[in-house]
């Protein structure tokens, strides 16, 4: 497709709502109130040279290359600091301007390297293209004085280089780290000619603040902060806008190649989740797809201790179908079964519950959504009546107050942080439900008004306690309620809920969280005119992740806070289409769009439109097949792009599951944990080579594009058509854009969906179909998705997994920002500078009492296994509770994490686990 | 093992329904609706072999189920 070039209009749009009129260079226009001239120029078609400005960032009127001369008005102001107004006349070209800006641009060039032809930047250098524009022919000061261009470059990031030779000082990539990314990690020191960039305290880029999300590279005017591959492979020279394949906020990129290799990955000004920012995983990570470790061919093996033998896809296809068939004609129809991916595309995810529910003829499909935020689509349909969260990103820039639960953005969903931060520095409040003292609870301008330090496992108390506050103290919506609630249910909740057992003052015991903290929390939430909810996977993996989200639901229907912008209940998904995984079928009870499998309307369509038989009972969850296989009734699994062994819980039990299956075919990129278990290897295609769509938290459908040829010769969802056809339910698709009309076809809330709607408008979030064409920016507008909202009581039940005398802590694990889920991208690719293995964060009394310091070893054991990891003595988790992440196998976190899960969804309690820690030497580390 | 761990997580949904009035319906259709047949007909042959592993509430789930009281969803 043709992607047009962006265009730069100098500062950002004013979003005033009264307009003025101006004439600029003889062109009449009406813009905004606040619209500054060289925005207004730029619109109108004229522009303006500058080098400080860029309309990601405020204007700074710092370069003076802007100058224009306005009739009545002294001097020559910078057309980015100076506002429009009525009546205006603008000259934007004069001699006199013109004669200014020739000579600050021969200042700027008098200090700079004349390297063009060999400079890395060279045709993508705004100090280049706007010498070219002001007509700069001579410099008249000579080369020869004092000067910066023999200033060291720092090379220190393994992503980019800064150059200091070659900076103008302009600050755009100070204020890129100040506005867009809210890190503040960079500033100018010194003062006149000493002036410099400088990371925090003059440290290098790699030891300072910098979180590496690239918005200073993007930024910077020149080459002086520029991407090492573009120094080592040149000036790209064509471009496919795409999707990021790491977390749920799903950033658009413009891939940069050149021919068929990728440079480097540039954020999308125009995407609708990310605006144009990114993370250090999304804008660098993506060399993984070039590892030597990939694997490109089928591989298929007897047993697991015999070696790997390559084949051809006709030959793996075949071993794996002909398998499979024998194992259902032997132990029936039920002994096998699959699960897709998050990391997958919408399509590729599709065709694989089709293939089981047609082929395999049977509902045992499940996706590793399981795992994560299966208790969100179970809570928020029982409440709201959809499985999503409520608005889109950008909702948070009309939000007085968060609530943010059990998340971490700033590692976890960088892109979206940023964001919240922004809205948290023009003066949003902020209130912290978590157990670690994480960074939004204090970082440069932003800190929490309160932070309920809770421990683990009393999520349901603590959001029982605010709501008991809400309606006790009288502080809900009642219009809210009576027009849009179901009455019965809110009658039932409010009675449970005024109990005196859901008080805070009652609840502390549990909680640790005092009464007084939870009441004013309550209060500013219920007062705030906006107040929106954001959550992850702290809510979600405990034994009632799914009573707690019917919980934060209720608070938002108690208060009113649904049906606008500012609002809502966010769950900010794990995986780049967790949320499309689960739209499109993957759970063993549901179709695509989440219609149970025994509805016969909706089973007879799918019958009909496929051309098989369908089975009308629930099928095995992943926990369910893993306990099947124990005791030999689940026999064989295809898994599509999940590494299993290591990242669910109870390894142990997942192991011993996998080895009591006759056959385990895996579907990836790399040989992973769960591989060792696996008969068949189907070589998986990294997002570069894609054709497709994600769906991001925000019910975004976005397109992944292709940017080079599949390596395996195939794509995923043509393996798995190939797959189903040798099992004798033929499936086929020309493109992945027909699996999608198939999914419009079947799916009300993807009805409006095409390949051609989604390359016309960029983006859409569901529901698209006749109703909204355009998709559904912020749900439950007018009405709930299930008509009247409904209120759930939420008892609180302590979890079976407590601290005792043998396990005295509580264990909780998470995400660090460089990188993600199980490590198999992210651990091959720079990005381990960062961190390069998994740490036992403590508590300074708790290490101190066991005699542990900072970066020894010790042993963690719970009383399902015991491993070895470093401890990192902190402050950031209380005394009691210990902290850890699960990215490298080696460290094998869930090797003492418990098959313990949510009541509702058998989500894993991955959040607590009782565990002791002991001095070790390191040996118990997994081989 | 699995039939233990089958008992487990009835007994966790019996304790977990929002509703207090009327737990064995709602654990009756939450089994029905979560649960593959061969999964409720392991819990109910564990129910007769080992009574004192599944709650009062789960018991008279599994009897809403075999009296078919609650369809399938």
């Amino acid at each position: 497709m043709t992607i047009a070039e962006d265009i730069d209009y100098g500062t950002p749009p004013s979003r005033s709502t009264t307009s003025v009129g101006l004439t600029i260079d003889g062109i009449a226009i009406s813009v905004p109130s606040g619209t500054s001239v060289m925005r207004a120029a730029a619109e109108a078609g004229v522009s303006v040279p500058k080098l400080c400005a860029t309309d990601r960032l405020d204007a700074f009127g710092s370069c003076r290359m802007c100058v224009v001369d306005i009739d009545g008005r002294k001097g020559t102001p910078a057309s980015c600091t100076t506002p429009c107004e009525d009546g205006m006349v603008v000259h934007t070209q004069t001699p006199h301007v013109a004669k200014i800006r020739r000579g600050v641009m021969e200042l700027y060039i008098s200090d700079h390297p004349l390297d063009c032809l060999t400079c890395p930047a060279n045709g993508d250098c705004e100090l280049q293209d706007m010498a070219g524009v002001v007509g700069l022919r001579e410099v008249r000061y000579g080369l020869d004085g004092e000067n910066h261009l023999s200033a060291p470059k720092d090379e220190s990031n393994p992503y980019f280089t800064f150059d200091e030779s070659k900076c103008i000082a302009c600050s755009r990539c100070v204020r890129a780290c100040d506005e867009i990314q809210g890190t503040l990690a960079l500033t100018i020191s010194g003062r006149g000619f000493d002036s410099k960039v400088s990371a925090s305290a003059g440290v290098s880029f790699l030891e300072s603040e910098c979180v590496s999300c690239g918005a200073c590279v993007q930024a910077c005017p020149t080459a002086t902060l520029q991407e090492k591959t573009v120094i080592e492979l040149g000036m790209p020279t064509r471009k496919v806008k795409t999707t990021c394949a790491y977390c749920g906020v799903g950033c658009s990129f413009t891939a940069e190649l050149r021919g068929d290799e990728l440079v480097r990955m540039v954020p999308d000004k125009q995407g609708g989740a990310n605006a144009g920012h990114s993370c250090v995983k999304g804008r660098f990570a993506w060399g993984y797809a070039s590892h030597p470790d990939r694997i490109t061919s089928p591989m298929v093996r007897e047993t697991t201790s015999d070696p790997w033998r390559e084949v051809s896809w006709d030959e793996a296809i075949g071993y794996a179908a002909a398998r499979l068939t024998a194992i259902q004609a032997e132990h029936g129809i039920d002994a096998i079964g699959g699960i897709t991916s998050s990391r997958c595309t919408n399509e590729e995810v599709f065709v694989v519950q089709k293939m089981i529910r047609a082929a395999f003829q049977n509902n045992n499909v499940d996706t590793c959504a399981r795992v994560c935020h299966s208790p969100t689509g179970y809570g928020l349909k029982q409440t709201f009546g959809t499985s999503a969260g409520t608005q889109d990103f950008a909702s948070v820039e009309d939000a007085d107050l968060i609530l943010l639960i059990g998340a971490n953005p700033t590692d976890a969903h960088p892109v979206f942080a940023s964001r919240m931060k922004k809205r948290l520095r023009e003066g949003a409040g902020l209130i912290v439900v978590d157990p670690r003292r994480i960074a939004l609870t204090r970082t440069p301008h932003v800190a929490a008004e309160y932070h309920l330090q809770l421990l683990p496992g009393t999520n349901v108390a603590i959001i029982n306690a605010l709501a008991h506050v809400i309606v006790t103290e009288d502080l809900v919506d009642r219009e809210f309620i009576s027009e849009r609630c179901d009455p019965l249910s809110y009658a039932a909740w409010e009675s449970f809920i005024r109990l005196p057992e859901n008080s805070p003052e009652t609840l502390a015991e549990h909680t640790g969280v005092p009464a007084e903290q939870i009441r004013l929390a309550a209060r500013a939430y219920a007062a705030a005119p906006n107040a929106a909810i954001y959550y992850g996977l702290g809510v979600t993996e405990h034994s009632q992740g799914s009573t707690m989200v019917m919980g934060i639901a209720n608070l938002a229907m108690a208060t009113g806070n649904i049906g606008r912008r500012g609002v809502g209940v966010n769950p900010l998904r794990g995986q780049n289409n967790v949320q499309g995984s689960c739209d499109m079928g993957s759970f063993p009870h549901e179709f695509s769009g989440y219609r149970h499998v025994s509805d016969d309307t909706v089973r007879i369509q799918f019958e009909s439109m496929w051309g098989a038989s369908l089975s009308g009972t629930p099928g095995l969850r992943i926990p369910n097949m893993l306990d099947a296989a124990t005791v030999g009734d689940f026999r064989a699994i295809y898994i599509q792009g999940e590494d299993i062994a290591q990242s669910d819980p109870n390894t142990q039990h997942v192991r011993a599951a996998l080895d009591a299956m006759d056959l385990v075919i895996v579907q990836d990129l790399f040989l992973n944990e769960t591989s060792r278990h696996a008969h068949v290897f189907l070589p998986g295609t990294s997002f570069l080579e894609k054709d497709g769509t994600f769906t991001n938290a925000e019910r975004r459908i976005n397109r992944v594009r292709p940017i080079m040829a599949s390596r395996t010769g195939m794509s995923e969802w043509e393996a798995t058509c190939a797959l189903s056809t040798a099992m004798g339910y033929p499936m086929h698709y020309d493109t992945a854009a027909q699996i999608m009309d198939e999914i419009a076809g079947l799916t009300p809330t993807f009805a409006g969906v095409s390949f051609d709607l989604l390359d016309r408008v960029g983006s859409v979030q569901w529901p698209c179909n006749d109703a909204a064409p355009l998709g559904t920016p912020i749900m439950h507008e007018q009405g709930f998705t299930r008509g009247m909202g409904n209120f759930v009581t939420t008892p609180y039940v302590p979890t079976d997994e407590r601290a005792t005398r043998k396990f005295p802590l509580l264990l909780t694990t998470g995400r660090v920002l460089s990188q993600y889920n199980v490590g198999a991208q992210t651990r091959r690719t720079p990005n381990v500078t960062w961190h390069a293995e998994d740490v036992l964060d403590m508590h300074e009394a708790d290490a101190e009492l066991r005699g542990i310091t900072d970066g020894s070893w010790v042993e963690v054991s719970s009383r399902i296994g015991a491993t070895s990891m470093r401890v990192h003595v902190s402050d950031e988790i209380p005394a009691g509770v210990v902290y850890t992440t699960f990215h490298h196998p080696i460290s094998g976190a869930n090797v003492i994490t418990t098959d313990n899960s949510d009541w509702a969804t058998n989500c894993p309690e991955y959040k607590v686990t009782a565990v002791e820690v002991r001095p070790d030497s390191g040996a118990g580390q997994l081989a | 093992m699995r039939d233990a761990h089958l008992a487990r997580m009835a007994n966790q949904i019996a304790a977990s329904v929002p509703s207090r009035t009327d737990i064995p319906e709602q654990v009756a259709l939450h089994l029905a609706s979560f649960w593959t047949p061969s999964m409720i007909e392991s819990l109910t042959q564990h129910a007769e072999h080992h009574p004192g592993d599944i709650g009062p509430d789960v018991i008279a789930a599994l009897a809403v189920l075999q009296a078919k009281a609650v369809p399938n969803g």
